[in-house]
């Protein structure tokens, strides 16, 4: 167990804090009883827990801004791990990206998949949904999922559905989980016929929900 | 019926689609959509 530092305290033999407040610092609350000082000390955690509301929701797990996608395969645009034991049951999973076209030729459309996979390929990963098909013109998209975890499964909005966000009622589908091992979120953009167009998840962020 | 085995996991499907021309979508017995590359139908990786 490490020594923590010391906040307001410059007693020989503690050591003093320097840097931002860490969760194991101790902030010490001085009290005069009976015209005697009496010390306590509150913990850098308690200080972070109130400073948020009382909660620490939502935490950030990962984020990343994707690459843009050409051709006509089924491509990796970006790619967010989930560290193991990062989620315990009944956590939220809290997916939030802008999607976009950057070069559109007028023709076909583009499909945006995401996947989860205990590895970084898609050789293995399972679907857990499709934004929006954009088509056209259209060259935006605010894509959101919430993806609540059981003992053993994710519980998504029908990963059939293509829809950028899941507002409104579903079928459920539950995709088997390991919390315990790393995770991948798997982000992917096709093209369906103009090889030449430029897509991507270009800024993705997960969060969580505990 | 198929099968195809991925990091140690077994999948059985009769229905897939094709994605594009490395990659197809299995829909598994389990109901799930996983995707593989469409030489390892039937086969292990």
């Amino acid at each position: 167990m490490s020594i923590p530092n010391w906040w307001g305290d410059w007693r020989q033999g503690l050591t003093p804090h320097t840097g931002d407040l860490q969760s194991t610092d101790l902030i010490e609350c001085t009290q005069i009883v009976a015209g005697q000082p009496v010390n306590t000390a509150i913990t850098g955690q308690q200080i972070i827990n109130a400073a948020s509301g009382g909660s620490s929701n939502p935490t950030t797990i990962g984020g990343a801004y994707g690459t843009g996608v050409t051709g006509l395969a089924n491509a990796v645009s970006a790619t967010v791990l989930i560290p193991a034991n990062t989620i315990v049951t009944t956590n939220t999973i809290y997916i939030k990206a802008f999607i976009d076209r950057t070069l559109v030729s007028g023709s076909g459309s583009t499909a945006f998949r995401f996947y989860t996979n205990t590895t970084n390929s898609l050789t293995g990963a399972t679907l857990l949904g499709s934004g929006g098909s954009m088509a056209t013109n259209v060259r935006f998209q605010r894509f959101e999922r919430n993806i609540y975890v059981d003992i053993n499964n994710m519980n998504c909005f029908a990963t059939g559905t293509s829809a950028s966000n899941d507002y409104t009622i579903s079928a459920i589908s539950l995709i088997p989980f390991n919390k315990t091992v790393d995770n991948y979120l798997i982000f992917t953009v096709q093209h369906s016929s103009s090889a030449t167009d430029i897509a991507a998840w270009k800024r993705v962020i997960v969060q969580k929900y505990a | 019926m198929h099968s195809v085995t991925v990091n140690d996991i077994t999948y059985t499907f009769t229905e897939w689609e094709e994605v594009d021309e490395i990659y197809i979508h299995i829909f598994t017995t389990e109901g799930t959509t996983v995707c593989i590359p469409k030489d390892l139908l039937d086969g292990t990786v």
